[in-house]
């Protein structure tokens, strides 16, 4: 039984993790493409991505285009398996694996 | 931390959705440079061939080559990524070779082939329309599972086919080109925003 990830749960950090998951080999997301993928704030999003990529679940690259600054996010070894434990743990949860609050009752 | 069975079901239920999101904003992404080749690519040789119809046949054999290669191009500059430990990773998504891509084209020259053999074209309007019809058809067919809207593209695009070569009396390649070929262009730029 998988353990909850208490740093990828959060919504909005659940919702970056998905969205970058997604993403084909050695695709990233531009800052703005998140924003509006999840409908965040600049602010939001900034803070939650710095807190995952602390946790070395996602890099994020910063260059430029032509003048322009760019910021982009791509998920890391580290970041797919912890997703991917955390969905397992979250499934596990739904077939009534997990320990859970009590009081539940099993799923039929 | 304790999760109940209802946040974790709300939290699939995110994780589902946002994946999905995702994965229709990357498959824009890819197709949209497509896109945007043959849309240029049927506006000049549709053109080319409205004003030099004699030279159809010279005019699309080269043109097609041109868009195969521009768009193997695309996909070379797509997949070039730096190396490094905490780069980001593959995903398990199928990368397909570049010899199955010429394989699928080479049966697609065989189908048109013996399509037109067995239903010969009576002209080269029928036969650019037919071969467009079935590209945008496949649109339709692609985007009705991978992003709807490259099936809006697909659709504006059989549309202004079908209404050029059943209704104009003169320069249907002419229309097919602006119209047709103009559909992809501006699709692409369509998709690719979003």
């Amino acid at each position: 039984m998988n353990a909850p990830n208490e740093i990828i749960h959060q919504s909005m950090r659940l919702k970056i993790m998905a969205a970058l998951n997604a993403l084909r080999p050695g695709s990233k997301l531009e800052f703005q493409e998140l924003k509006s993928l999840l409908g965040a704030t600049d602010g939001n999003l900034g803070t939650h991505l710095a807190t995952l990529e602390g946790a070395g679940y996602i890099a994020i690259e910063k260059d430029f285009v032509g003048k322009k600054p760019r910021t982009r996010a791509g998920i890391t070894r580290t970041g797919r398996r912890a997703f991917e434990q955390h969905v397992e743990y979250l499934r596990d949860v739904i077939n009534g694996g997990s320990t859970g609050p009590p009081g539940l009752p099993p799923p039929h | 931390m304790n999760i109940s069975r209802e946040e974790a079901s709300t939290s699939l239920k995110e994780i589902n959705e946002t994946h999905q999101r995702s994965s229709t904003l990357q498959n824009y992404r890819h197709f949209a440079p497509h896109m945007l080749i043959w849309g240029v690519i049927w506006l000049i040789a549709n053109s080319l061939c409205d004003f030099f119809p004699d030279r159809a046949g010279q005019i699309w054999p080269v043109l097609t080559v041109l868009g195969v290669i521009a768009g193997f191009s695309v996909r070379a500059g797509g997949r070039a990524q730096p190396a490094g430990a905490d780069r980001p990773i593959a995903t398990g998504y199928p990368c397909i070779a570049r010899w199955r891509w010429a394989l699928s084209g080479a049966v697609l020259f065989g189908f048109f082939t013996a399509t037109f053999a067995v239903l010969p074209a009576h002209s080269g309007l029928q036969a650019t329309a037919f071969i467009s019809l079935f590209f945008m058809f496949a649109y339709m067919i692609f985007g009705a599972l991978a992003g709807l809207r490259v099936f809006f593209v697909g659709l504006v695009a059989t549309a202004a086919i079908l209404y050029g070569y059943f209704s104009l009396a003169q320069h249907q390649f002419l229309w097919l080109g602006v119209c047709a070929g103009g559909a992809l262009i501006v699709g692409a730029l369509w998709i690719r925003k979003a």
